[in-house]
């Protein structure tokens, strides 16, 4: 029987993140990865914050970023118009990449580092006293297993780590992505070469839990939708033709026009922030990361998923290294325990525990979606007369007004 | 719009001969939502004649199905090497 | 026996994606060794297993090689050496390349694929035969025998068969009736993992790779696909569709 000091499976960011850092710190770690290739599999919207990558990646500055993020913009669609908010800033915290690449670049990284990734296998099972794992009819010992399976956790669930997600937990996001030149992603959103838009939309079509996205890449643009699965069953939405159905928007078709669509794309999105998260993170010494654990923020302007599971891989490895270190390799799955709890991680699922309930509230996918572009176009519609801000808000609130200062504040202290 | 069809043929997969899904067929019958036939961002359920047909080949494997299927089918991921190779992820 | 086999990685064709408008493919794609390269490892794989000896993997191409090298090495190669800065390379370069590699070890045979499925120019026996001054035996869709000394191999001439024996050391190149090659499992690709590889540049070699042309346009041909979904029962569906094929003939 082969023998690793751990095994990790999946090449993910989360599985990548566990095994650069083992690597790194000189252990023996072997990834195994279902994809022919590293990267295959990975799908999400378009943005990665770089703080992790900048934090723990030597070589960071050679990663295949498409664009750094330098404009934020958050857009309310009614089925014609819209009202768009937009940050614009030379600083930047994030950046757009194709996961696919990204993951593939940083497999290089963890060969580099001295660590085995092997793609093209599927792990079957992950078996107890003694610690192993099962793929292909072989049997690899390791004292640790780090399962990076991803957003379905059949795994997971197979070992009772945690238990699958109910419709309301997760969103299935759609994306389409168009090739354009350089130039014309440059022009058509007015930046410069090395610039990204992050581009979020609420409303149209879903006008529920869920939303469109835009972002740059180089020489492409990601275009898609996501929409909670309870959402999409309650009110039958045709998945399908959900990006379709987004990009037919007049805000949204402009900046594909001409464009040559080369890819369709389907992934599930954990949207329960901490509720998402089980009990306990570790069975002995297998232990989860990533999606598998439910590790993504929505706030509604923005998610972070990428940076989070590539940091619980690593502090996956850091516990396997100090559990080893100590003499009792045994101990990782506690002291992982431990370090995520303690870690931003949890911190920030608990920070933004309320956040939950604001985007519950259907009402901001809705109504008051609604309302922001109503409100635009009547103090922008200019005739003989023309309507006064307080007139247009009255109205358009009218009978609402409790409800909505309520609805506000809460938003405020959510998000 | 873009049929799913020609969207799917965008995409390049390895398929096996074994389906990787598999709707339990007596459920489906009595089964009364049938969700998969709007959730699936494949297109993949169709229903024919009341019954339920599922066909693997196109799986964008998101595991949506699964999550939303009230009567719990038979889900797996593809075998090691199988299944759909995304390029911009 | 000691068997050097040349292997070529390929962009995996099957995932090449084309731009419809332009027709311009998209080669961001990973890369993987040849499917005749399989053939022919499989083959001196086989021989290995009868007589004992060593397989050599041997290639020349890009830098992505020191991975793609691994499936051969997965596949049972022994060993690897590998040249990397010659994605560029013309076939008259290659073969060049590859046969300063073959002469510094005596090697019994030498089997390669026919041709490769992304240029499919179909040299590479020839030129290393005739640099190496060995015999050749082409199109080879069986071994009918092999010893320390001499082969025997039935060649594919699409009308006919041709058994053909040459002395070795000799040069084979094979078509993919030949065998089927393995797929290797967990166990395999973790061994090869340990098997050495050797990395060379085209400069360690001596050879200067010439730009003798260069490519002006990669374009996909243009083929009219279209999809069209018949609907109704099942003879509505056969008249429809008779109907569309009568059209479109």
């Amino acid at each position: 029987m082969e023998r690793f000091d751990a095994v990790v499976i999946g090449g993910g960011a989360a599985g990548l993140g566990s095994a650069y850092r083992m690597a790194e710190n000189g252990m023996n770690v072997l990834l195994i990865e279902r994809g022919e290739n590293v990267g295959e599999k990975s799908v999400y919207g378009g943005r990665i914050y770089s703080w992790v990558f900048e934090k723990y990646v030597k070589g960071f500055q050679d990663a295949p970023v498409e664009r750094w993020v330098k404009k934020e913009r958050l857009t309310f669609l009614d089925e014609r118009e819209s009202v768009s908010i937009e940050y614009s800033s030379d600083e930047t915290c994030s950046f757009v990449a194709i996961l696919t690449k990204f993951n593939r670049w940083l497999a290089e990284k963890v060969e580099d580092a001295g660590g085995l990734v092997v793609s093209g296998i599927k792990v079957e099972d992950v078996r107890l006293n003694p610690l192993r794992v099962v793929a292909d009819g072989e049997e690899i010992g390791c004292d640790a297993v780090v399962i990076a399976e991803g957003v379905n956790p059949m795994l997971a669930m197979k070992l009772g780590i945690r238990s699958d997600w109910k419709p309301e937990e997760v969103a299935v996001g759609v994306k389409e992505v168009f090739k354009l030149s350089e130039s014309e992603v440059n022009s058509r959103f007015d930046v410069e070469s090395d610039e990204g838009v992050a581009n979020l939309f609420v409303g149209y079509p879903v006008f529920t839990h869920g939303g469109g996205f835009i972002y740059t890449n180089r020489d492409t643009i990601s275009v898609g939708m996501v929409v909670r699965v309870d959402s999409a069953m309650k009110n039958k939405i045709e998945v399908y033709d959900l990006a379709e159905k987004f990009r037919a928007h007049r805000d949204v078709a402009g900046f594909l026009k001409g464009g040559s669509m080369i890819e369709y794309s389907a992934h599930l999105v954990p949207e329960a922030g901490i509720k998402g998260v089980p009990d306990a993170l570790h069975k002995d010494n297998v232990m989860i990361v990533g999606d598998t654990a439910g590790f993504v923020l929505n706030r509604g302007f923005t998610i972070r998923g990428v940076d989070f599971a590539f940091y619980s891989g690593v502090l996956a490895a850091d516990s396997i290294k100090e559990a080893m270190d100590g003499g009792d390799a045994g101990l990782a799955g506690q002291i992982y325990e431990r370090k995520v709890r303690d870690s931003a991680i949890i911190g920030e699922l608990e920070k933004f525990r309320k956040a939950l309930d604001v985007l519950e509230n259907t009402r901001f996918f809705n109504d008051y979606t609604r309302m922001m572009v109503e409100i635009m176009r009547g103090i922008f519609d200019v005739k003989e007369e023309s309507n006064r801000l307080y007139d247009v808000v009255m109205e358009k609130s009218r009978g609402r007004k409790i409800r909505m200062a309520l609805d506000f504040l809460s938003a405020f202290r959510g998000l | 719009m873009e049929s799913i069809e020609n969207r799917l043929g965008l995409v390049s997969f390895t398929v096996d001969s074994e389906p990787h899904i598999r709707p339990k067929e007596e459920k489906c019958d009595s089964c009364n939502l049938k969700v998969c036939l709007y959730v699936c961002p494949a297109k993949l359920y169709r229903l024919e004649e009341g019954k339920i047909y599922f066909n693997h080949e196109g799986c964008l494997e998101c595991g949506t199905c699964r999550v939303a299927c009230p009567e719990d089918l038979e889900w797996e991921y593809p075998k090691g090497g199988f299944g759909v190779h995304y390029q911009f992820g | 026996m000691k068997i050097a086999v040349c292997v070529k990685e390929v962009y995996n064709l099957e995932q090449v994606k084309i731009i419809k408008e332009t027709r311009e493919p998209i080669l961001d794609v990973p890369k993987k060794l040849d499917d005749l390269s399989r053939n022919a490892l499989e083959e001196a794989i086989k021989i290995r297993e009868k007589l004992g000896g060593e397989v050599v993997a041997i290639s020349a191409g890009s830098p992505d090689l020191k991975k793609t090298i691994k499936e051969a090495l997965a596949m049972g190669a022994d060993r690897a050496v590998i040249v990397t800065d010659c994605s560029n390379s013309t076939p008259e370069s290659t073969a060049l390349i590859l046969s300063k590699i073959l002469e510094k070890d005596s090697y019994d045979l030498i089997i390669m694929g026919d041709a490769s499925s992304d240029d499919y120019s179909g040299q590479m026996a020839s030129r290393i035969a005739e640099i190496l001054g060995l015999p050749q035996i082409t199109f080879v869709s069986e071994i009918k025998e092999v010893s320390e000394e001499k082969i025997t191999c039935v060649r594919d001439m699409d009308d006919y068969l041709e058994v053909v024996e040459a002395d070795l050391p000799c040069v084979l190149s094979v078509t993919n009736e030949i065998n089927e090659p393995r797929i290797p499992a967990l166990k395999d690709i973790l061994k090869a993992s340990k098997k050495p590889v050797e990395t060379l540049s085209a400069n360690d070699l001596g050879v200067e790779i010439p730009q003798p042309y260069e490519i002006i346009e990669n374009l996909a041909p243009e083929i009219d696909r279209r999809q069209e979904v018949i609907e109704g029962d099942a003879g509505d569906v056969a008249r429809k569709l008779a109907e569309i094929i009568r059209r479109e003939a």
